[in-house]
C-alpha cells in the first residue's frame, strides 16, 4: 500500500490536531503522559498507527540523506581568527569614507543651491532668458512701470494746471 | 496538555536532547574571557594573545556542527568553509547583544541560518551557471543515469542523493526547519530560536516542509516510501 492511501492530502488550512499529536509524538516532544496517552490509543486504532508508520518512514528516508561533509582543513580556527581580525578594522574604513563622501555631498549641494538662490534673486539675463513667459511678464512690467511713471507725472503736471483751467472756465 | 511553552520545555528537558551535550556555561567563561580582553586597557599583546585563545576554543567547539549546517545550503566544501567562517566572524563581532538568556549555540545556529540564507540570496543574483539552470527532474534523470541498472533497486546512496536534491528544491523555509529537526536532532523550542519564529510556527512549517516533501517523493519514486 502506498503512503498517499494512508496520510490524506495535507488540507489547504493546514495540519489537524491529530496530524500534530503525531508529528510531536514522532519528534520526542510530547511529555510522559500525553505519550502513553497517545501509546494506547496507538494499540486500538491502526489507522493511526499506520500514518506513524509512514510519518517515521518519512523521516527515515530524510535522515539516511544526512550529508557528512569532508572535514574542515587543519588550521581552521586560526584562518577564522585572522580573518575575524582582518576584517575587523574594515567597517571603521567604510565609515570614514562614508563620511568623507557625505560632507563632500554635501559641501557640493551647498554651493549649488546658493548659486541657484542667489540667480533667483538677481535681475540677471539667465533669469529673464530662462522662460519666455518671464521675459513676456518682465516687458509687461516694464511697460507697467513706464505707464505709471508718465501718469504720476501727468498728475503732477495736472496739479499745477487745474487751477488755471478752473480760472479759465469761470472766464 | 499543557501549555505549548509547557510542553515544548518538558519535552527538552525529556527527550534527552544532544543539544544538551554542550555546556552552555563553558560557552559563557570562553566569551567573558574573550570580551574581558578584548577591553582590557592593559598590555595589547598579552590581550590579543588572549582572545585568540578565547576565540579558537569557541570556533573548535562549535565549527563541526555550523559547517555541517552551512554545507548543507552551500554543498560545496570552499563555499562552506568561507560562509562557516563568516558565521564565525559575525558571531564576535556580535557578542556583546547576546544576552545569554537562551543557549549560546541556537543563537549561533540562528546567525549561522541567517548568512548561508544570505548566500543563498547572493547566490540566487549571480547569472545562473549552465550547471544550475536545469528543473528538478532533469537534475533527478542525471542521478539516474549514473545507476548502472535502472530497473535494479536503487542504492543507498542514489537514494541519499535523490532525497538531497528534492530538499534543495524544497522553499527555504522549509529546507532550515527539516534541516535542523532531522540532521541536528534540534527540540521544537531550539528551532524556534535558531529560526525566530514561534514553536506553532516550527510546528505547522515542519508539518508542511515534510508534506511537501512528500509529495513531490511519491510522485517519483514512490518506492522509496516503502
Amino acid at each position: 500500500m502506498r503512503s498517499s492511501d494512508i496520510l490524506p492530502e495535507m488540507p489547504a488550512d493546514g495540519p489537524t490536531p491529530s496530524d500534530l499529536l503525531l508529528q510531536r509524538y514522532m519528534d520526542d516532544e510530547l511529555r510522559p503522559a500525553e505519550r502513553r496517552e497517545l501509546e494506547v490509543r496507538l494499540q486500538t486504532e491502526p489507522e493511526l498507527a499506520k500514518q506513524l508508520a509512514t510519518m517515521r518512514g518519512l523521516s527515515g528516508v530524510l535522515r539516511d540523506a544526512r550529508e557528512e561533509p569532508a572535514p574542515l582543513g587543519v588550521g581552521f580556527a586560526e584562518r577564522a581568527w585572522s580573518r575575524f581580525r582582518t576584517e575587523e578594522v574594515v567597517p571603521v574604513r567604510s565609515l570614514h569614507e562614508t563620511l568623507r563622501l557625505w560632507t563632500l555631498v554635501a559641501a557640493v549641494l551647498v554651493v549649488v543651491l546658493g548659486a541657484a538662490f542667489w540667480l533667483l534673486e538677481s535681475d540677471g539675463p539667465a533669469d529673464l532668458t530662462a522662460s519666455p513667459k518671464k521675459s513676456e511678464a518682465h516687458k509687461l512690467l516694464e511697460e507697467l512701470d513706464t505707464r505709471a511713471e508718465s501718469l504720476k507725472m501727468e498728475s503732477l503736471d495736472g496739479g499745477t494746471q487745474a487751477p488755471a483751467k478752473r480760472r479759465d472756465a469761470r472766464k | 496538555m499543557g501549555s505549548e511553552r509547557e510542553r515544548a520545555e518538558d519535552g527538552t528537558e525529556e527527550r534527552g536532547n544532544p543539544g544538551l551535550e554542550y555546556d552552555n556555561n563553558e560557552d559563557r567563561v570562553l566569551v567573558e574571557r574573550f570580551i574581558r580582553a578584548r577591553d582590557a586597557s592593559a598590555d595589547p599583546a598579552t590581550a590579543e594573545r588572549e582572545m585568540e585563545s578565547a576565540f579558537r576554543m569557541i570556533v573548535v567547539r562549535h565549527q563541526e556542527r555550523v559547517h555541517r549546517l552551512v554545507h548543507g545550503y552551500t554543498k560545496d566544501p570552499l563555499e562552506a568553509e568561507d560562509v562557516t567562517q563568516e558565521v564565525f566572524v559575525k558571531l564576535f563581532r556580535k557578542l556583546d547583544s547576546f544576552q545569554w538568556d537562551s543557549a549560546f549555540y541556537t543563537w549561533l545556529y540562528r546567525i549561522a541560518v541567517n548568512t548561508a540564507m544570505d548566500w543563498m540570496g547572493k547566490r540566487k543574483r549571480r547569472p545562473v551557471q549552465l550547471s544550475e539552470d536545469i528543473t528538478l527532474h532533469e537534475r533527478i534523470d542525471q542521478t539516474l543515469e549514473l545507476v548502472e541498472e535502472p530497473d535494479a533497486p536503487l542504492l543507498q546512496s542514489e537514494r541519499a542523493e535523490i532525497t538531497r536534491r528534492i530538499l534543495d528544491e524544497l522553499p527555504e523555509q522549509y529546507r532550515s526547519v527539516l534541516y535542523l529537526r532531522e540532521y541536528e536532532d534540534l527540540s521544537y523550542l531550539e528551532i524556534a530560536a535558531a529560526l525566530g519564529c514561534s514553536l506553532g510556527t516550527v510546528e505547522s512549517r515542519l508539518f508542511r516542509a515534510r508534506a511537501q516533501f512528500r509529495r513531490i517523493l511519491e510522485a517519483r519514486f514512490p518506492e522509496l516510501l516503502q
